[in-house]
């Protein structure tokens, strides 16, 4: 948590400012009475976590104590993965949302990686025999199953090894690295927004 | 039945985009030839991730990872990326990835594939 910018909900609460946020909408009531509606703009997200959203301030909210005073930032908790991401990204540029949208990629094939290597060095997979020249075709797995293939060739050409196939659910890091760029993914679609495959992609068939 | 009430189901099924999340179904093999370095073979590593996304089957994405290391001098080879496939309607669509043996060649492939609506 952003430390300059996380307090508590507690906190919030003992300075007197009542709140209600909701998606999209921050909705503040001063002690004082007055009160105001602001749309909830991407940019005011200061600090994020799966767990819990920090939302600032919104500056216009106006206040009869003192007309410069800027309540503190509000804790929601437990906000959906559709809320945290949409002002997460909302802000971004679309250049700055393909770097995150590689950034992910490729973070989440790293995680995927490094627990796959942790199972084949516990000694986990299945063996293989190949006589030299014999294709590997993995047994088919569910949708988004990741396949991984470790070998060893001997002299004579035989190729001796073991492969693995898990989901991205067993690895909850790449899990959530996945999730949150297929949700980016998506969002630039619905959006209408160039696309993040360069090309190859082509929107509503 | 009157025939006017099976036009719906009709367009139900003709026009599945409409309705849901249609994705294709990917297939990958591997293809390994030899990479020896003085008469002792090489050590291989293989990982492939089909990533697709989109709505209404606009993606097939693959994401894949290799590399060989080899005794002696001949050193080790390496590769990753993303292969995007077309995914049109009653098409197949697929591509191979050439992996390198330190020693010299091509000692295998990667092929991707992918087809359209599970057909």
């Amino acid at each position: 948590m952003n430390a300059k910018f996380g307090v508590p909900l507690a906190a919030a609460i003992a300075l007197g400012v009542g709140v209600l946020c909701n998606v999209g909408q921050y909705r503040s009531t001063s002690t004082s009475g007055s009160s105001a509606v602001t749309p909830l703009a991407p940019g005011h997200v200061v600090a994020l976590e799966r767990d819990r959203l920090v939302v600032p301030p919104i500056l216009e909210i106006r206040s009869t104590a003192a007309d410069d005073a800027v309540p503190p930032p509000v804790e929601v908790a437990a906000p959906d993965l559709d809320t945290v991401l949409t002002l997460k990204y909302g802000a971004m540029t679309v250049e700055e949302r393909v770097r995150e949208f590689r950034r992910l990629e490729a973070d989440c094939m790293k995680s995927l990686k490094a627990e796959l290597q942790v199972r084949f060095d516990r000694g986990e997979g299945q063996a293989v025999v190949l006589p030299a020249g014999t294709p590997f075709q993995a047994p088919a797995v569910p949708k988004h199953w990741a396949t991984s293939f470790r070998a060893k060739q001997s002299a004579d050409g035989t190729v001796h090894g073991r492969y693995l196939q898990i989901s991205p659910e067993e690895v909850p890091a790449a899990f959530e690295l996945y999730e949150e760029r297929n949700w980016l993914a998506q969002k630039f679609d619905r959006d209408g927004q160039q696309s993040l495959l360069e090309g190859s992609y082509k929107r509503d068939r | 039945m009157k025939l006017s009430s099976l036009l719906p189901l009709a367009c139900i099924a003709l026009v599945p985009n409409a309705l849901a999340e249609i994705q294709c179904t990917e297939f990958a093999g591997v293809s390994l030839g030899t990479c020896m370095c003085e008469g002792e073979g090489c050590e291989y590593s293989v990982t492939y991730w089909p990533t697709s996304f989109g709505w209404n089957c606009g993606n097939c994405r693959w994401n894949y990872d290799w590399s060989v290391v080899c005794p002696f001098e001949c050193g080790a080879a390496f590769g990753g990326g993303v292969v995007d496939l077309e995914c049109d309607p009653h098409q197949r669509g697929g591509k191979d990835i050439a992996m390198s043996c330190p020693a010299g060649g091509i000692f295998g492939h990667i092929n991707f594939g992918c087809s359209y609506c599970g057909s």
